[in-house]
């Protein structure tokens, strides 16, 4: 409706619109397909951006919450109060996210039916979380050292030729860390493997890996990270190689000091 | 269906070893476990929302506390968001987006309504922006420290993508408080130039993360 509303998505994404303004784009969000999805999806980042600065919060915090929970009475479900997606099949209902409109709103909180239909999202959702779980438990550690390393105070990231990612580097850790996102996958049987080349030549042979499904890859390394010259990567057989067995298809070199 | 769990809403199934159960284990799923609580809490389920109070509280108060500045204040703003968790679960629909998203968003919108309602904004307004730093307030829970140190390193990693304007003007309406026109103000640029910075910012952070669902 009003073009100027339209503009106001991303700063009602971090929340940088006073009342009056919120009010007024959240009634056009009832109307305006464009935004809400572009809401969606701008909230994937102040997701994470909210999402990173985890803190311990005190114990007692515990108790105060749970004793004002006990005397906080519960809102009713928007049944009632949204005539919003229900009340307007032209614009209102079919554009959203295609999800079915009848089921859109009103769902699990009629309890009965609705926990069937929640468990049934959820063993489908199943198969895909059963082959991460593994993969994730075996990761844990190595992805806890990336983090070490990814936040590390003295980190450089420099960029790397494989999807869209980064190799960060820390003298403080003496390690190397991949990380990056939209990566192929390696041939059947093979893995990438991160190959650490030395100032005096030497090739050190680095860990092996392959992306998630997603293209999402981690990798971490020790390494004397003050007489590296480069990283490397290549394919390798499946369980990596002793040097590499080809010649890498990404390197990244190490800023020389100035 | 085949966990045998329809009969069980109110079941507390963190007491159940992932190991023993039989099948997939959607549940494991962090974000599926925390839809399924945040439902169960909209249906007055105390003991979902404990355990969803375990998940996020971490994340909660670690964002209270990185807008506010100030660990009474972010208890403060912290108790206010869980509480309206709990009254307004109900309201949370999966489909608009993620849990653990619709909790963040209560809580930053409570954080910054306080930090806006405090006499110490106005000079806020003429700080300079300060890069966006990432805290590690020694969590201690292993599961949330993982968790928040993932993705503190993943946004780390994921801002860098973005222009030092970009950053500057996320920084100063995401976590300060700033309004757009505060922000476009206090950058000494025009509206629309900031809108399209925030804009622009949280598309390519968007994309550096790879999030899509």
């Amino acid at each position: 409706m009003n073009e100027n509303l339209h503009t106001l998505a991303a700063p009602y994404a971090v929340d940088a619109l006073v009342t009056d303004e919120r009010r007024a784009f959240e009634a056009h969000l009832d109307e305006c397909a464009d935004c809400r999805d572009e809401v969606a999806s701008l909230a994937l980042a102040t997701e994470a951006l909210a999402d990173s600065h985890t803190a311990t919060p005190p114990p007692s915090l515990r108790a105060r919450v749970m004793d004002e929970v006990s005397r906080t009475a519960q809102l009713p479900p928007l049944l009632d109060e949204a005539p919003r997606a229900g009340t307007k099949p032209a614009s209102g209902d079919a554009d959203v996210l295609s999800f079915s409109p009848a089921t859109r709103r009103r769902r699990w909180w009629i309890a009965a039916p609705v926990a069937a239909a929640v468990v049934a999202v959820l063993a489908v959702g199943g198969v895909m979380v059963a082959d991460a779980r593994a993969e994730r438990t075996a990761q844990l550690a190595m992805e806890k050292d990336v983090m070490t390393v990814a936040s590390s105070e003295d980190m450089e990231a420099i960029s790397l030729g494989l999807g869209s990612g980064k190799v960060m580097v820390s003298h403080e850790m003496n390690s190397v860390a991949l990380m990056g996102t939209d990566a192929g996958l390696p041939e059947d049987g093979k893995e990438y493997q991160l190959w650490l080349v030395m100032d005096d030549g030497t090739i050190d042979a680095g860990p092996t890996f392959t992306p998630r499904e997603d293209g999402v890859y981690m990798s971490v390394s020790e390494v004397d990270v003050a007489h590296m010259a480069a990283v490397a990567l290549t394919e390798e057989p499946a369980g990596g190689s002793e040097a590499p067995t080809m010649e890498p298809f990404a390197v990244t070199e190490m800023p020389t000091e100035a | 269906m085949t966990d045998g769990q329809e009969d069980g809403m109110d079941r507390h199934l963190r007491a159940v070893p992932p190991t023993l159960r039989p099948g997939p284990a959607p549940e494991d799923d962090p974000g599926v476990r925390m839809t399924t609580l945040l439902e169960q809490t909209a249906l007055g389920d105390g003991a979902a929302y404990e355990e969803l109070y375990s998940l996020v509280a971490g994340s909660v108060f670690g964002l209270a506390l990185r807008i506010v500045r100030d660990r009474d204040m972010a208890e403060d703003v912290a108790q206010e968001a869980l509480v309206e968790v709990w009254r307004r679960a109900a309201r949370f629909d999966r489909e608009a987006g993620s849990a653990r998203s619709w909790i963040l968003t209560i809580a930053h919108r409570r954080a910054v309504d306080r930090v806006r309602s405090e006499q110490a904004h106005t000079n806020r307004l003429h700080a300079h922006a300060v890069p966006v730093e990432i805290d590690h307030d020694g969590a201690e829970d292993v599961v949330d420290t993982m968790h928040g140190e993932w993705q503190a390193a993943r946004v780390k990693a994921g801002l860098q993508q973005l222009t030092e304007r970009q950053r500057e003007a996320l920084d100063l309406c995401f976590y300060k408080g700033f309004t757009h026109r505060e922000a476009a103000q206090a950058l000494d640029i025009p509206l629309g130039t900031c809108k399209a910075r925030i804009r622009d910012g949280l598309i390519k952070l968007r994309d550096a993360l790879g999030v899509e669902r």
